[in-house]
């Protein structure tokens, strides 16, 4: 499979900080790739190296090939940004805020009404965006994003602050995108959002990735397999499938024939990421 | 730079410049402010001539006949000295006992001239009285004149106004309010704007760069400064003497302001520190349109430096029709056009590389 993301030893420092630690790792084409990582750990600043808006303090990176750095003028149309923040025209339409950037790729407004109508905008979209629902926001986010038919997008955050509804929209919307063949690479604070959508993440602790790989061979690795027993009513005990003594336990409890339940217990991505940061994430 | 990119993006910052509350009051204050003096205030040019005479003459009735002399008849020569060093009017004539007679038999009365100072206003209206003087004789020198000018040091130095009177200045000071406005507050506050909003970021992904999105904000400010300017000069009577010298005047004045505008916002982080800077250098430029209007002032050179000086300076004298005079005002306003261009394009790069 093709790589289309690259990153080796990617580097940046505000002044005696170093907000992203030579870091490397390669997307595939058509990937939904997961930077997952706390406040302040350097996801934001690698989509702004990744997407020309940063210069890297040191190392490299290319976007299909071209090196982010010095070819932006080639890795620019290949790319499309959700930032984290709702960065709209807020006194501008939201059909306005698309024909903007439609003009300024010099895409045909056609091509902005096919947007509207992919994020269900039409009956909204000649009102000025400060009237729009964050969720709203969000989607003509997306479509800005869209406009000119970008082989990666870079999710900042997407469903940050949005009702569980719009959350949903726009996992949906993520999830029908990568099924076109579009590369996401995604950054979120919620683990159930990156293990849903996610083909591989990548843990970013202080600069640093800390663990990359699909979140069932995470879960794997670094997640505990347990069991939950209910015996009575009010008794349950917790067995883990990995340690004998655990599991001559449960052998025991099961040849008395005393279980009334048992529930397997997969380890989640938060545990993982609980076990490698050592922080719990917002919820 | 892409000017078809710079084209769409200032389309875009001049509708969104009315929109938005902040803005529309930057673009449409000086213009408020100069109708309304106009509207209220619509003196004319008037030249105040006070005049003694024991007997009649027929000198007050030629005066008195000129549309922008307003005559004041005074009963003794204390009175019309009195007027003078009140400010009352800017010359004051002292005629002799049977003046009209002395005058049609050629015995060249003497006339006593009262000037308040060494200002234009006054040096025309003594030229004015002693051309209509003329008129009355069939001498070329028909009268023995004796002046004597007040307050003489006031008026040492340079003065901004020209031959123009304090109303037709006032034009001039408004203009210059406007483009400084127009281009230092508003310019850099849509460069400010655009960061804090943080809609830079979404624009500098797409193919314009920093330099497209900075220099159509600086087009913005050059056109709301030239159409804001060109209503302060219909509206206001301003389009007199030499038109083309002002506009080209209008042009390259609103031009630098907006650079500077540009350079400030480009180097503000933020609203507050923006209001910090632009507040700073508002007061300055605006200083050689307030002195100006006041008359001569000896250390007014000082501000030389100062786009606004060479603007303010070279549209007095063009729109009193001095075109000849303001060729070193337009040389130095492109200078200093060029200057602050560098300083933008120094700033532009930084951010750029940043």
């Amino acid at each position: 499979m093709k790589t289309i993301i690259e990153a080796h030893n990617l580097r940046r420092d505000f002044k005696k900080i170093t907000a992203v630690r030579d870091v490397s790792f390669a997307i595939n084409e058509g990937e939904i790739f997961g930077l997952l990582g706390h406040n302040g750990a350097g996801k934001t600043t690698t989509i702004r190296m990744l997407t020309g808006q940063l210069r890297p303090t040191s190392g490299e990176g290319a976007i299909d090939g071209f090196d982010i750095a010095t070819e932006q003028s080639i890795t620019k149309p290949l790319i499309g940004v959700v930032f984290d923040s709702q960065n709209l025209y807020e006194r501008m339409t939201g059909r306005e805020n698309l024909n903007l950037f439609a003009d300024l790729y010099g895409i045909k407004h056609y091509c902005v009404q096919e947007l509207i109508e992919l994020i269900r905008l039409q009956h909204r979209s000649n009102e000025k965006i400060e009237t729009y629902s964050n969720g709203m926001k969000q989607r003509v986010l997306i479509a800005r994003a869209l406009l000119h038919n970008p082989k990666i997008i870079f999710l900042d955050e997407p469903t940050r602050g949005l009702d569980p509804t719009s959350a949903r929209e726009i996992r949906d919307t993520i999830k029908a995108l990568a099924k076109t063949g579009v590369t996401i690479f995604l950054t979120t604070h919620y683990m159930e959002e990156a293990d849903e959508l996610c083909n591989r993440v990548a843990f970013i602790e202080n600069g640093e990735i800390v663990a990359l790989d699909t979140p069932h061979n995470l879960k794997l690795k670094y997640g505990e397999r347990r069991v939950i027993v209910t015996i009575t009513e009010h008794e349950k005990k917790s067995f883990s499938l990995v340690d004998p003594n655990d599991i001559q336990q449960l052998a025991s409890l099961m040849s008395n024939g005393t279980i009334q339940t048992i529930h397997s217990q997969e380890a989640a991505l938060e545990d993982v990421f609980i076990k490698l940061a050592g922080q719990e994430f917002e919820k | 730079m892409n000017i078809k990119r710079m084209a769409i993006l200032a389309r875009k910052d001049l509708i969104d410049s009315i929109r938005t509350p902040r803005l529309l009051l930057i673009i449409i204050t000086p213009l408020v402010i100069s109708l309304a003096i106009g509207l209220f205030f619509n003196d004319k040019f008037t030249l105040k001539i006070t005049l003694f005479s024991p007997t009649p003459t027929e000198l007050t009735t030629a005066l008195g006949e000129m549309e922008f002399v307003d005559i004041l008849i005074q009963d003794t020569a204390a009175e019309v000295r009195l007027a003078i060093e009140n400010n009352s009017a800017a010359v004051g004539v002292i005629l002799p006992e049977n003046f009209d007679n002395a005058l049609a038999n050629s015995e060249f009365p003497q006339v006593t001239f009262l000037l308040a100072d060494n200002s234009t206003e006054s040096q025309a209206g003594l030229s004015l009285v002693q051309q209509t003087v003329q008129l009355l004789s069939p001498n070329p020198s028909p009268i023995m004149s004796s002046i004597e000018v007040l307050e003489p040091d006031i008026e040492q130095g340079v003065s901004l106004r020209g031959n123009l009177g304090k109303d037709q200045f006032a034009v001039v000071m408004f203009l210059a309010m406007g483009l400084v406005s127009n281009g230092i507050m508003l310019v850099s506050t849509l460069v400010v704007e655009e960061r804090e909003r943080k809609t830079l970021d979404a624009l500098l992904i797409s193919p314009a760069s920093y330099s497209d999105v900075a220099m159509s904000k600086a087009v913005v400010g050059v056109i709301y400064s030239i159409v804001g300017g060109s209503v302060v000069l219909f509206t206001q009577s301003g389009f007199t003497g030499n038109i083309m010298f002002t506009l080209v005047l209008l042009l390259i004045g609103s031009l630098a302001l907006s650079l500077l505008g540009l350079l400030v916002g480009s180097l503000a982080e933020n609203i507050h520190a923006l209001n910090s800077y632009g507040g700073l250098l508002i007061f300055p430029l605006t200083l050689p349109a307030i002195i100006g209007i006041l008359g001569t002032n000896p250390y007014i050179h000082y501000l030389q430096f100062l786009p606004t000086y060479h603007l303010v300076q070279g549209i007095a004298l063009a729109m009193d029709g001095q075109a000849e005079k303001i060729t070193s005002n337009l040389i130095m306003l492109t200078i200093q056009c060029f200057v602050i261009f560098g300083a933008v394009v120094w700033s532009l790069k930084r951010r750029e590389t940043a």
